[in-house]
């Protein structure tokens, strides 16, 4: 059987991911299209975070994945095994040794710094999918920067409910230009946008675009300006491992009952160990 | 009652492809059978097979055949009625919950094997000694991963508005129509099909993004009451898939979740999950796209997904039609040039 | 002068060189016999001041309604030129030749429509008040209660009781949605209001309470309107000026006092006629 290139792609399309990456970065939170090739893990399943982060590792780089916030979930035990078959990299569970971290639906509780690069997995680039369906209309409305379906949307949902519907997916302004759909991470993990000194790359496998952030760039959630924007939080609630209150928690049932545990097991671990001393 | 009690994923991950692959090597054909039968509307794995046989292994003309032969046969009776909780459970997921009363059981399942074609890459994890296979999970009365969100208040109940099961095979169901009617429909439906409607909802004609509260694969007991002593009486077991989705609408001003239901013969995730889709966005249309969103409209759905009907009629295309185009080409020869007389754009 | 439209053509259809000169009223048709193409507008000219409401009445097939879109820049005409005075940053454009952010903003801010279909002017999944805001954040207005507030002061205007804001059109009456309709056209105080049989439709009475609203409103706010209407009775309550339209081209104009007590062309002679 054949033995597959550094990264299982050929070279031609990492050229090509790397062009769009670059694209992408010049124009922070704007939509570049690229020829997504099929990965061996079935799209919806993070091909475009896997084509992003096969286009930029190298030997050198020591690789983390996470799902839902964990190393162990099963899509991060299968991207992290097969990247690291096919190019040689190191794997670590902890977010402060990684140089890339590929990520579904969370931002690691610990923050990265200048010389770390966040990979996100993103299901439906397209932040204005919700009010628009057809894609050449959208392309339309965010070239003219008229985000004026999603404002109505907002206004709806503020007057008859109290509060936005969106509870992953936030719209968020990037640069002060691009409304940009941040990828199902929770509102917990939208302040972490801004001025992030990482930079944050976004890639949607099946939908075949490539967005990104590049570092230090202002980022905020699209909202009526006299109206907070609230994040999810768990009144009264701590992690039952390590104490913290000020972390995004997951309801675990175990024999019926509740229980809330740290999302982020690496800052949990951290955490155990800091109040252990 | 044992589980597996998954201790890592890895490990978990490890054992449900081990497990996947001695569960294909048993019967290669198992998920074209199942499709076979599903949208065959006629649950016999004899039959499903010699159909398959006989027809150069085309699923479509298959599932042709054995709805034939259901037609050959005399209906009996009604099966007693049967819940999900009533499933031997093979596989169990929730998507909504990182862990949930009876734990997240992989099962077989092909989801975490990557589809590459380099022999070596799987074959270390099918050879592993070390990951074993034997215990194999057959968890009963296991309530569906949505029942902690009904317990919550979070899900608008349907309603009922039926008191018994409408028949599509002894009555044609009409417009409005009634739900049973329509899960039936769906649950004979033509997988690719039912994945494309669905998949329009998901991409924006719709609403985007249900989550799974439960997928089960397992067998399902048939039960029947005895004609004589009219006592329940096990006449056999079934393979079946049952999904359930929970999307998101909103309700007198308050958001709410609502669900979608799916079920089919044999084991086929994707159907299932598509048509709990399906099912969830014909009882809630999305509330931001409104008459553009597909999946929503039952006359579209429900009519066009049934395999055996559009394969029938787009092959028909394929008889004589001469006398038609015979008459076809005598309109035109004989009519003059109509008249633009359209003036409704002023 | 807020409006300035000058010779506005559109036809529909592959056009050719003899569509001009075989439709129009004296041909009687707008339907061009050698070609098929509808010569839906043809030669179109006239001015609007400040203040003023003008009048264009005709049967349907006149071209009235066209004519009315492509006023309000929803579709582009053949040929012909728009200028509008309500605002230095569009002085001296030809409307027809602005970029999408321009028309937008003309669209938006400085004119607004009621449609005669109520459809085609409101979403229908979206709440009353939700439809009202949508020109107001269209508009650039990011405070929510600022926003909402003058949603509920258009609402009130328009007898529209703010306490239903949150409910879908659906459930509102015919006469009530077009009044939804007229509060989201007021929304950032426009200078130039255009009305698509804004009254088709409706009962008599009901029509009554809304013409009264809009002349009240008109008179409050002075901003100038084009009304569209089959219907000779409804233009004199409302317009100062008056413009006669069949198939396709301006047969009269004048003040509308004038041209309902000394019509000079027959066809308005026939339609001052049958005024009840």
């Amino acid at each position: 059987m054949k033995t597959f290139n550094f990264g299982f792609l050929d070279e031609d399309a990492k050229k090509e991911i790397r062009r769009s990456i670059l694209k992408a970065i010049a124009i922070p939170g704007y939509l570049v299209a690229f020829a997504s090739r099929e990965m061996p893990v079935s799209r919806g399943w993070g091909t475009g975070g896997l084509q992003i982060t096969l286009s930029i590792i190298l030997e050198k780089d020591t690789l983390k994945v996470i799902d839902q916030g964990t190393d162990h979930s099963v899509n991060a035990v299968i991207l992290r095994k097969f990247i690291q078959s096919c190019t040689n990299c190191k794997t670590t569970l902890h977010t402060d040794e990684a140089t890339i971290i590929q990520t579904r639906h969370r931002i690691p509780e610990i923050p990265t710094n200048s010389d770390q690069i966040l990979v996100f997995q993103v299901p439906i680039p397209d932040v204005l999918t919700i009010v628009e369906p057809s894609p050449s209309q959208r392309r339309i409305l965010h070239a003219y920067n008229d985000y004026s379906k999603l404002w109505v949307l907002l206004y709806e949902d503020v007057a008859t409910t109290g509060e936005s519907r969106f509870s992953h997916r936030y719209p968020v302004v990037v640069n002060n230009r691009y409304v940009m759909d941040p990828s199902p991470i929770p509102r917990y993990d939208i302040p972490k946008l801004n001025l992030n000194p990482s930079l944050l790359l976004f890639g949607a496998g099946r939908e075949k675009m490539i967005y990104a952030i590049p570092p230090y760039t202002p980022v905020k959630p699209l909202t009526f300006e006299d109206i907070p924007f609230k994040v999810e939080n768990f009144p009264g609630q701590r992690c039952e491992k390590c104490g913290a209150s000020n972390v995004f928690l997951d309801l675990v049932y175990i024999n019926g009952e509740k229980h809330y545990f740290c999302n982020d097991p690496d800052f949990c671990q951290r955490n155990q160990q800091c109040s252990l001393k | 009652m044992a589980y597996v009690a998954a201790k890592g994923g890895e490990e978990a991950i490890s054992a449900s492809i081990k497990y996947f692959f001695k569960f294909i090597s048993d019967d290669p054909l198992i998920f074209l059978i199942d499709k076979i039968m599903s949208e065959g509307a006629l649950y016999t794995e004899e039959l499903a097979r010699h159909c398959l046989q006989i027809c150069g292994s085309d699923p479509l003309v298959a599932g042709n055949y054995l709805r034939a032969q259901r037609t050959a046969y005399k209906r009996v009776g009604y099966a007693e009625l049967t819940s999900l909780e009533q499933f031997r459970i093979l596989r169990r997921i929730s998507s909504a919950f990182k862990d949930i009363p009876y734990g997240q059981i992989l099962g077989p399942t092909n989801d975490y094997i990557l589809k590459i074609l380099n022999g070596t890459w799987n074959q270390t994890i099918q050879d592993d000694p070390k990951i074993k296979t034997t215990q194999l999970v057959q968890v009963e009365n296991v309530p569906s991963g949505v029942e902690v969100v009904r317990q919550m208040g979070l899900l608008i109940p349907l309603e009922a508005k039926e008191t018994k099961p409408f028949d599509i095979t002894r009555k044609h169901p009409q417009p409005p129509y009634p739900r049973s009617a329509a899960l039936q429909i769906m649950a004979r439906g033509e997988t690719g099909g039912m994945l494309l409607l669905a998949y329009t909802s998901m991409r924006g004609y719709g609403d985007v993004h249900p989550t799974i509260g439960d997928l089960r694969i397992g067998f399902l007991g048939v039960y029947f009451k005895h004609p004589l002593t009219e006592k329940k009486v096990k006449i056999g077991e079934i393979r079946a898939t049952s999904c359930e989705v929970m999307g998101v609408s909103k309700t007198k001003n308050t958001l709410k979740f609502t669900s979608g239901y799916g079920f089919c013969f044999g084991f086929n995730e994707t159907k299932a999950i598509s048509m709990a889709i399906l099912d969830n966005a014909l009882n809630f249309p999305a509330y931001t796209v409104g008459e553009r969103s597909i999946a929503s409209n039952p006359e579209i759905v429900l009519e066009h997904i049934d395999s055996i009907e559009s394969l029938g009629f787009c092959n028909h295309y394929k008889l004589p039609h001469y006398v038609t185009f015979m008459a076809d080409l005598n309109v035109m020869k004989t009519n003059p040039t109509q008249k633009d007389t359209s003036n409704e754009n002023l | 002068m807020l409006l300035k439209v000058k010779n506005i053509q559109k036809i529909y259809g592959p056009s050719c060189t003899k569509c001009l000169h075989s439709t129009g009223y004296a041909e009687g048709s707008i339907i061009c016999p050698y070609c098929q193409s509808v010569v839906a507008v043809k030669n179109v000219s006239f001015t609007l001041n400040k203040n003023q409401v003008l009048g264009i009445v005709g049967e349907s097939g006149s071209g009235k309604s066209t004519l009315l879109k492509i006023i309000y820049l929803l579709e582009q005409p053949d040929q012909g030129e728009l200028f509008f005075y309500g605002t230095p940053e569009l002085k001296d454009k030809n409307l027809f030749q602005l970029n999408y952010l321009e028309q937008n903003s003309y669209r938006n801010i400085y004119a607004s429509m009621v449609h005669q279909k109520v459809q085609d002017g409101l979403n229908f999944y979206f709440s009353a008040g939700a439809n009202v805001s949508e020109r107001i954040t269209a508009a650039g207005n990011r405070k929510f209660y600022a926003i909402q507030n003058q949603v509920f002061d258009l609402l009130t205007q328009t007898e529209i009781p703010v306490s239903r804001a949150n409910e879908l059109p659906a459930k509102f009456s015919g006469g009530q949605q077009q009044r939804i309709q007229i509060a989201k056209a007021l929304a950032n105080s426009p200078l130039l209001l255009l009305l698509d049989e804004p009254t088709v439709g409706l009962d008599v009475s009901i029509q009554a309470r809304i013409l009264d609203l809009i002349k009240r409103l008109q008179e409050e706010y002075n901003f100038s309107i084009i009304i569209v209407s089959h219907d000779l009775s409804v233009i004199r309550f409302l317009a100062d000026l008056t413009i006669v339209m069949k198939n396709g081209e301006i047969v009269e104009k004048g003040l509308t006092d004038q041209i309902i007590e000394d019509p000079q062309h027959p066809y308005t002679q026939l339609l001052v006629s049958s005024i009840l």
